[in-house]
């Protein structure tokens, strides 16, 4: 059974209007600061088919082309989870789900290609050198 | 003779040149425009970028033929790992250094002997792979600092709009295309992304973003954004390169040196990169070594010292900015410190004129000619100069 409230039996005391509010502030301030609320899971999407999609990690690989590594400024993110190359590299995005989406910004003076190994939209991506932003969709 | 021949060649050239670019205008071909397809002819007569093949002094006496190469661009043909940014740095050297060599012929075609020379740049700030100018100065216009905080809050929104799965995925998919496709204009996407991304430059008040949407809604907003780094590549080829090198020439009948030179070369781009036009200063300084024949057997005792210095005007098409024509006027100063023949002069000057015609993708046709102000003497010879890239160009 869930335990979401409680009773406190005042006896004979029978406060007034202005007494009760007091003592409900005091007692909810005692709650709050003892008992923490658990952390709300985020609703897991339903895919069309309506079965439940999993959380998994996301891969994804940076090949960089005819420039020196530190020629390359790259920022990926996923919700609070930002990571940054500036060189080739391999990223870790862990509990990815559908509908998700993954930020990538950057620049470089070589070609930059990103490739994820879950399914995306798009799946990998090119760019010349210069400055370019885009997202995966995550499916 | 030679001056009236050439001129004629030229002149057929430069109509035939003309021809061409009318005619890749007409059918609206589109070149794809690197940093090595902008480079002057001056510059790739002075470093190779991949290889060169070229014919020099087609109308004279003593032809060559030529090729030079960079070690790197052959390493990238047979193993294209090595364009990896690690391999890259690791090829640094291989990348500066461009290595020769030619046949020597008579004006019968006959052999006249070999010739070889190896080149390396000491400083090479044209170069866009590796440039600290070009990476510091990238991305810091205000409509690509306007852009990176524009995708994330927009497609926030699209997911909190109330529509179906699909419609909002079609939204997102909309937004990624006009973050990066080069030919999607803003007024062709959706009006209601079209209104998404207005209300969000002016939310997150990104000016810049906000007038040109408002301004010029047929912008395609991924080609506006690599317009800086197209302005910033041209500033590049302004900067300085300084090569040196070491070649020689040897006997038809022997593989002994009968000719070494020395040389230095220094390019700068002088005042200000403008459309349609801009100088350059070339410092060619050389000490060369040669075969005394008076004197019996065979020596490098006949030394001179050259220098040239030299201005080159390069005019570019207004449209895609590639140099098509060159012209080069240069001072040379040349002293000979040791084997003299009788009546030759210990110093003497000369004055050339180099007219580099770009005939149709990257070959180029040289014509030089000379003015010798103690003799009153002109002479000329053309040449033929064809530059392969290295990279693909896709």
């Amino acid at each position: 059974m869930a335990r979401s409230k409680f009773t406190v039996n005042l006896g004979n005391l029978q406060p007034g209007s202005k007494e009760y509010r007091q003592i409900m502030d005091a007692v909810h301030k005692l709650v709050s600061k003892h008992v923490k609320a658990p952390a709300q899971k985020k609703k897991p999407r339903k895919s069309l088919t309506g079965e439940t999609v999993t959380l998994q990690t996301a891969t994804i690989t940076i090949a960089v082309t005819n420039t020196e590594p530190g020629m390359t400024d790259i920022t990926v993110k996923h919700g609070n989870n930002q990571q940054k190359a500036t060189e080739s590299a391999t990223l870790i995005f862990p509990q990815v789900q559908a509908g998700d989406l993954i930020f990538i910004s950057g620049k470089s003076l070589g070609n930059t290609a990103f490739t994820i190994d879950i399914p995306a939209k798009p799946s990998q991506k090119k760019f010349e050198p210069g400055t370019f932003r885009f997202f995966f969709r995550i499916l | 003779m030679y001056i009236r021949r050439t001129g004629l060649i030229l002149l057929l050239l430069l109509l035939l040149n003309a021809g061409l670019y009318a005619q890749q205008n007409k059918t609206g071909v589109k070149t794809v425009l690197t940093a090595d397809s902008l480079a002057s002819g001056n510059l790739k007569d002075l470093l190779t970028s991949f290889f060169q093949l070229s014919f020099t002094n087609l109308t004279g006496k003593n032809r060559e033929l030529n090729f030079s190469s960079n070690p790197y661009a052959v390493i990238l043909k047979t193993n294209p790992a090595a364009a990896s940014d690690q391999q890259y740095r690791k090829y640094r050297i291989h990348r500066k250094f461009n290595f020769g060599f030619g046949l020597k012929l008579d004006e019968d075609y006959r052999f006249n002997g070999f010739s070889s020379g190896i080149k390396y740049a000491l400083i090479n700030k044209r170069d866009s792979t590796v440039s600290g100018f070009l990476f510091a100065e990238l991305g810091k216009d205000s409509l690509n600092r306007e852009l990176d905080q524009l995708a994330e809050p927009v497609a926030e929104l699209i997911q909190e709009l109330d529509k179906t799965e699909e419609e909002k995925d079609k939204l997102l998919d909309e937004l990624n295309e006009v973050l990066t496709n080069q030919s999607l204009a803003f007024s062709g996407i959706d009006s209601s992304l079209q209104r998404l991304i207005r209300q969000t430059a002016v939310k997150k008040k990104l000016i810049y973003l906000s007038r040109l949407l408002k301004n010029k809604p047929q912008v395609i907003l991924a080609k506006e954004a690599q317009q800086p780094f197209k302005e910033l590549k041209k500033e590049l080829q302004q900067k300085l390169l300084w090569t040196v090198s070491v070649s020689d020439t040897t006997y038809t009948d022997q593989f002994m040196f009968s000719n070494l030179v020395f040389r230095s070369d220094i390019l700068k781009g002088m005042g200000r990169s403008k459309p349609g036009a801009n100088w350059e200063f070339s410092l060619p300084v050389a000490l060369n070594l040669q075969d005394d024949s008076l004197r019996a057997g065979r020596d490098l005792r006949r030394s001179e010292f050259s220098f040239e210095p030299g201005i080159n005007l390069v005019i570019r098409d207004r449209d895609n900015e590639q140099s098509f024509l060159e012209f080069k006027l240069s001072g040379g100063y040349y002293h000979r410190f040791a084997g003299l023949y009788p009546g030759e002069k210990k110093d003497r000057i000369r004055f050339d004129g180099t007219l580099r015609v770009r005939l149709i993708g990257d070959i180029w046709i040289p014509l030089v000619f000379s003015y010798d102000p103690k003799n009153g003497n002109v002479f000329g010879f053309i040449s033929a100069r064809l530059n392969f890239s290295g990279q693909s160009k896709k």
